[in-house]
Parts: C-alpha cells; sequence; structure tokens
C-alpha cells in the first residue's frame, strides 16, 4: 500500500458511511411519511364524527325543546284544571254553607267541567301514563326530575361524544403536525449529507455528524409522539 | 480489458436508468391515485355533513308539525271533555254554551290540528294520539329522508380513508426502491448488485401492495373505484 492511497480510502469509506446515513435517514422519512398520513387520516375520522355529532346534538336540543314544552303544558293543562276544579268545588260548599243553593249548584257543574278536563288532559299526559314518571300516590305530582334527566340523557351522551371525538381530532392534529416537522428536520439532515458527500475534505465528517445529530433528533421525538 | 467487459456495466447502467425512470412514473401514478382516492373521501365526507344537517332539518320540521298538532288535538280534547260535561249537566245555560262551543270553537280547534286530532286511525284505544304513527308517516311523506343516510357516507368515506392509509406503504416501498436503485447508479462492485437487487424487489413489493389494495377495496366496495 502506498502512502497516497490511503487518504482516497479513508475518503470513499466515508462516503460510504453517509451513504448508509442516508438510507437510514430516507427509512426514518418513510416511516415519518406513513405516521403522518395515519395521524392525518385518523385526525380527519376525528373531525367528521365530532362535527356528525355536533349537528345530532342540535338537532337533538331542538327536538327536546318541542317536545318537552309539549309535555309540561299538557301537564299545565292538568294542573291548571285540577286547581279550577278545587277552587269551584271550594266554592259550592262555601256557598251551600251559606243556604245559596243555585250559586253552589253553579260552582258544583263549573267543578265538574274543569275536573273532565283535567282528567282529559291527564289523559293525554306522559307524566300520568309512562310508569317512569307517575306519581307516587294520587294526591303528588309526577316524577318531574325523572322527566327532565331522561330528556338530557341523550343530548349529554352525544355531547360527550362529541367532546371525545374533538379530543381525539386535537391529539391526532398534534402528532400530524409534529410528523411534518420532523419530517422538515430529516429534509435538512438531507441537505446536510448531500453536501457532505459532495465535499472530499473532513468538512465532510462533520456535516455528517450533524446530520446524524439531526437524525437522532428527529428519531427521538418522533418515537415520543408516537407514545404520546 | 476486452470489449465485452465494458459493455457489461454500461447495460446495467441502462437497466438501472430504465428501472428508475419505471419506478419514477410508477411512484407519480401512486401518488395520483393516492390523491384521487383522498378527494374522493373528502368529497364523501362533504356529502355526508350535507346530508347529516338536511336529515336534521327535515326531522326538527316533522317534530315540530307533529307536536303542534298534538297540541291543537290536545286542546280540542281538552275543551270535548268539558263540553260533554256542560251537555251533560241539564243547566240551560251551560247547554247552550256548550252548543255554541259545539259550533263555533271545537270545529275550528279540530281543523287546524288535522289529520292528527280528525282521522281516526290516529287514535288509540285509550284516548290517546298515535304520536309515533303520525311522525312515521311524516317521515314518509318526504323521499329524500329515505336517501339520505349520512352514517353509510361516512362508512363509505372511511373505507377510503383506510384505502389511502395501506396505499401510502406502497407509495412508502416504491420510493425505498428508488432510493436503493440511485445507490446502484452510485455505488461500485457488490453493492451495486445488491442495491439493484433490493431497488428492483422493493419496486415489485410496492406495486404488487399497490394492486392489491386496490383489489381488495374494489371488490369490498362492490365494484367502486
Amino acid at each position: 500500500m502506498s502512502n497516497e492511497s490511503l487518504p482516497v480510502q479513508v475518503s470513499e469509506r466515508w462516503k460510504k458511511i453517509i451513504l448508509i446515513f442516508i438510507t437510514l435517514n430516507t427509512l426514518l422519512a418513510a416511516i415519518i411519511t406513513f405516521l403522518q398520513t395515519d395521524a392525518g387520516i385518523r385526525a380527519g375520522q376525528a373531525n367528521i364524527d365530532s362535527q356528525y355529532y355536533s349537528i345530532l346534538v342540535s338537532g337533538e336540543l331542538i327536538r327536546q325543546s318541542i317536545e318537552g314544552t309539549y309535555d309540561l303544558a299538557t301537564y299545565g293543562e292538568v294542573l291548571k284544571n285540577t286547581q279550577g276544579s278545587m277552587v269551584y268545588s271550594y266554592t259550592s260548599l262555601d256557598e251551600e254553607s251559606k243556604g245559596n243553593s243555585a250559586a253552589a249548584q253553579q260552582a258544583y257543574l263549573q267543578a265538574q267541567i274543569q275536573n273532565a278536563r283535567a282528567e282529559q288532559a291527564k289523559g293525554l299526559s306522559l307524566f300520568y301514563s309512562d310508569p317512569r314518571y307517575l306519581p307516587a300516590s294520587a294526591d303528588q305530582a309526577p316524577d318531574l326530575q325523572a322527566y327532565l334527566d331522561n330528556q338530557a340523557a341523550y343530548a349529554n351522551s352525544l355531547v360527550t361524544r362529541q367532546n371525545a371525538a374533538s379530543d381525539e381530532y386535537q391529539l391526532w392534529n398534534r402528532k400530524s403536525d409534529a410528523y411534518v416537522a420532523i419530517l422538515t428536520i430529516l429534509a435538512i439532515a438531507f441537505f446536510l449529507l448531500g453536501l457532505g458527500q459532495s465535499l472530499a475534505s473532513r468538512v465532510r465528517i462533520l456535516f455528517a455528524a450533524i446530520a446524524l445529530v439531526i437524525m437522532a433528533i428527529g428519531a427521538t421525538w418522533c418515537l415520543l409522539t408516537v407514545l404520546g | 480489458m476486452t470489449n465485452d467487459d465494458i459493455s457489461k456495466p454500461k447495460k446495467l447502467e441502462m437497466i438501472v436508468a430504465i428501472l428508475i425512470a419505471v419506478v419514477s412514473m410508477t411512484t407519480a401514478l401512486v401518488v395520483w391515485r393516492i390523491n384521487v382516492v383522498g378527494s374522493t373521501s373528502d368529497d364523501i365526507v362533504h356529502q355526508g355533513l350535507i346530508n347529516a344537517v338536511k336529515v336534521q332539518s327535515y326531522d326538527n320540521e316533522n317534530w315540530r308539525l307533529l307536536y303542534e298538532e298534538a297540541s291543537y288535538a290536545r286542546d280540542y280534547a281538552i275543551y270535548l271533555a268539558g263540553v260533554r260535561v256542560m251537555e251533560a249537566s241539564g243547566d240551560a245555560a251551560l247547554t247552550a254554551q256548550a252548543a255554541n262551543l259545539r259550533q263555533y270553537l271545537l270545529p275550528s280547534l279540530q281543523l287546524i290540528s288535522a289529520p292528527l286530532g280528525t282521522e281516526s286511525k290516529y287514535l288509540k284505544s285509550d284516548g290517546t294520539y298515535d304520536l309515533d304513527k303520525r311522525l312515521a308517516e311524516l317521515e314518509a311523506d318526504i323521499p329524500e329522508l329515505s336517501t339520505l343516510d349520512p352514517q353509510a357516507k361516512f362508512d363509505l368515506a372511511k373505507s377510503y380513508f383506510s384505502q389511502k392509509r395501506w396505499e401510502s406503504i406502497g407509495l412508502v416501498l416504491l420510493a425505498l426502491s428508488l432510493l436503493w436503485l440511485t445507490f446502484t447508479e452510485i455505488s461500485t462492485k457488490w453493492l451495486s448488485s445488491v442495491s439493484l437487487l433490493l431497488g428492483a424487489g422493493g419496486f415489485l413489493a410496492g406495486l404488487v401492495w399497490f394492486v392489491a389494495v386496490e383489489a381488495y377495496f374494489f371488490i369490498g366496495r362492490g365494484g367502486v373505484l
């Protein structure tokens, strides 16, 4: 071996090492590209779910409001007519005690009318037909709290799912952004390795070393993102 | 060195150059196809969201109409119950009042509660109204409603999303193949043969993968690209 051939061999050896670095960098970039695509798709799907649940929630709130207005208005008819009937009954008894039979009879008939209306309203009311809300006894009110809870249950479950989808979207979107940043870093490593390959001095080693550090940062960041 | 020795590496260079061109074009084709798949999935999602809003609008209007009819029907039934008691009371004034209510108020209330309050098919044996039946008919009255299935659109979009994901693996294989083929051009001796082998193998693997993914989803969607 001659003295002149030694630097040439060292130079060629570094070329091959840089070539291996380029291969590794490409492999890393390929993996991260796939991860970025996957994260982007997952973020997109979670975003769709989030938007769809939002639409369903808004619809459910409207339905709940319309249904609730009807149910409570029907219950209002029960209360109004029951109380009207009671007032007329008391009036009838009062007039009877005063010896005013005609007024007592009129009040009694009004009480009967109001009572018939109240009974009809009860028949149409969910609170007197659905076993979940039936009053515990005749003189008690229906279980309005259970009604309100049940009314809100579906909307609440949709909101929970919407929030979960939204959180998932944020998570995958952050990952997707991180992978894009890592790919940018790897592009810098590519540039440095390419520059190192074209140089024929010891600067080549410096470029390769910096590129290797950048690749290590990219790989670590990628690992942390995957595990995160 | 003979002429044959010189021509062999040149032939290899030519083969590698052609291979690089073929792999590049295939990669470009795969990138185009992945973009088309992504674009299709986005279009379907867009349509799915529009359908979801449309369905919700129809549902809201149906619920509103249903409970509007139900409210009038309820008012009618409540008034009628009172009128019946008036009629049976034997009181002349109340009977006259009942007659007027029957003549003027009740028909108006019944009219605005139609068809829920007027058609006997909605009246249940316990005297209540069959709101579910009326809602089902309101929904059936909108033919478009049955064609708007947002969830089906989202499921279809998910199929395209999956296709895009799996095809991107093929793209990675093709990119790696391109890299190895480029190495073949710049490396010497045995390394070039290994690079060529890896490059050609990667290309074939990527191509087979891409075709297999396309075929799988094409069949899975019932012959829809």
